[in-house]
């Protein structure tokens, strides 16, 4: 019938009409609310996620007052690593044929250290450097003040000060990290137990200059 | 009639915008800082890029993408992870004199520089540079 075609036919004008005049809206209007979205988010608080992020923190103290600041998903680290095959790093195992590790069985180190009690186990205390490994709750921790004055220093007009160097490896991370073959590093299988911690510091160094701070937590950002 | 012709219209327009716009848009935005400076801003939609690769000479593209089959494997990884997370600054440097921010905004690889010499912003879909990048790799031949 020509009267209800010509209904059908308004309707799907007016429907097309419609559609276009959203998808319009919706085109014209998503630049900026991506965009303040973008300001919003920065602002606020960091949302918690399942996703666990490596973040690297550099501050330096010198006139140029550099900051650094990056933050990787160590999904994303991991998978990345794990499709690279390419000279000594094949999917996400680094071999290290050209280290001395042949004197020294870095995994029989590792089991007796797991295995035994709590406590300080090295010290060194020289007059270039102090060095102090512990275990303490699964944790290997590693202190190191480096007083020889070596270590990067921007500022040449000031003396060298003492550097401070804290690492915090969860044992069973340096367990996956040598669980391959002698003369492998496991970096994907490390960043697949890490990234069973929900928050750990890692790396801290710092000088009267520059302060790197290494550690992951849930935060997709540093704040 | 009238009526039925520009429904058609319409409706062919809108699907051809949704067809073009579903991928994003690119966005390019250069700023000489010196006198005289160029500026150059571009905004096009993403699906552009991806049927530029389909619209390249086949053989030149070929030769090109020669050596490229294993970075391009690593960045299509790289960009299907990015797809998957939520808005996030990745790098951030900042000092007197320069500025240089990379971060995922909305599905969007966003790149800001401010140095003395340039502005530079660069806001490309992830979605788009996967797709982009995965048909790159099937051109490209496999190392013989």
């Amino acid at each position: 019938m020509p009267g209800s075609q010509t209904k059908r036919t308004v309707i799907i004008a007016a429907l097309a009409l419609l559609a276009t005049a959203l998808l319009l809206a919706v085109l014209l209007r998503a630049a900026p609310i991506a965009q303040a979205a973008g300001q919003t988010a920065a602002k606020t608080e960091a949302p918690a996620s399942a996703e666990r992020w490596l973040h690297v923190s550099v501050n330096c103290k010198n006139e140029d007052g550099e900051r650094v600041r990056v933050n990787v998903p160590i999904s994303l680290a991991r998978v990345v690593l794990g499709s690279i095959q390419k000279g000594k790093l094949n999917h996400g195992v680094i071999h290290i044929d050209n280290a001395h590790v042949d004197d020294i069985d870095i995994r029989a180190i590792l089991k007796a250290v797991k295995t035994s009690q709590d406590g300080e186990y090295v010290t060194v205390e020289g007059r270039d450097a102090n060095v102090q490994v512990r275990k303490q709750g699964g944790m290997l921790l590693i202190h190191v003040v480096d007083k020889s004055g070596k270590h990067i220093h921007i500022d040449k007009a000031k003396p060298a000060s003492q550097e401070n160097v804290d690492v915090r490896v969860p044992l069973e991370v340096a367990d996956a990290l040598f669980s391959g073959a002698a003369d492998e590093l496991n970096v994907s299988a490390a960043l697949d137990v890490l990234a069973r911690h929900d928050q750990l510091e890692l790396v801290s160094v710092q000088d009267s200059e520059n302060t790197v701070r290494i550690w992951m937590d849930t935060k997709t950002t540093q704040d | 009639m009238p009526i039925p012709l520009m429904g058609k219209v319409l409706l062919g327009m809108t699907v051809a915008t949704a067809v073009v716009m579903k991928d994003g848009m690119i966005e390019v935005n250069v700023q000489e800082k010196h006198e005289g400076g160029s500026h150059v801003h571009l905004f096009l939609p993403a699906t552009v890029a991806t049927w530029g690769v389909q619209l390249a000479p086949e053989a030149r593209l070929k030769e090109h993408l020669r050596h490229q089959r294993e970075n391009l494997a690593i960045a299509r990884v790289a960009l299907r992870e990015m797809e998957k997370l939520p808005d996030a600054v990745l790098v951030e440097v900042e000092s007197p004199k320069e500025h240089v921010h990379v971060a995922i905004q909305g599905g969007n690889f966003v790149v800001d520089v401010d140095d003395p010499g340039d502005t530079v912003h660069v806001r490309i879909p992830i979605r788009a540079a996967r797709k982009v990048v995965q048909d790159l790799e099937g051109e490209s031949p496999p190392e013989t």
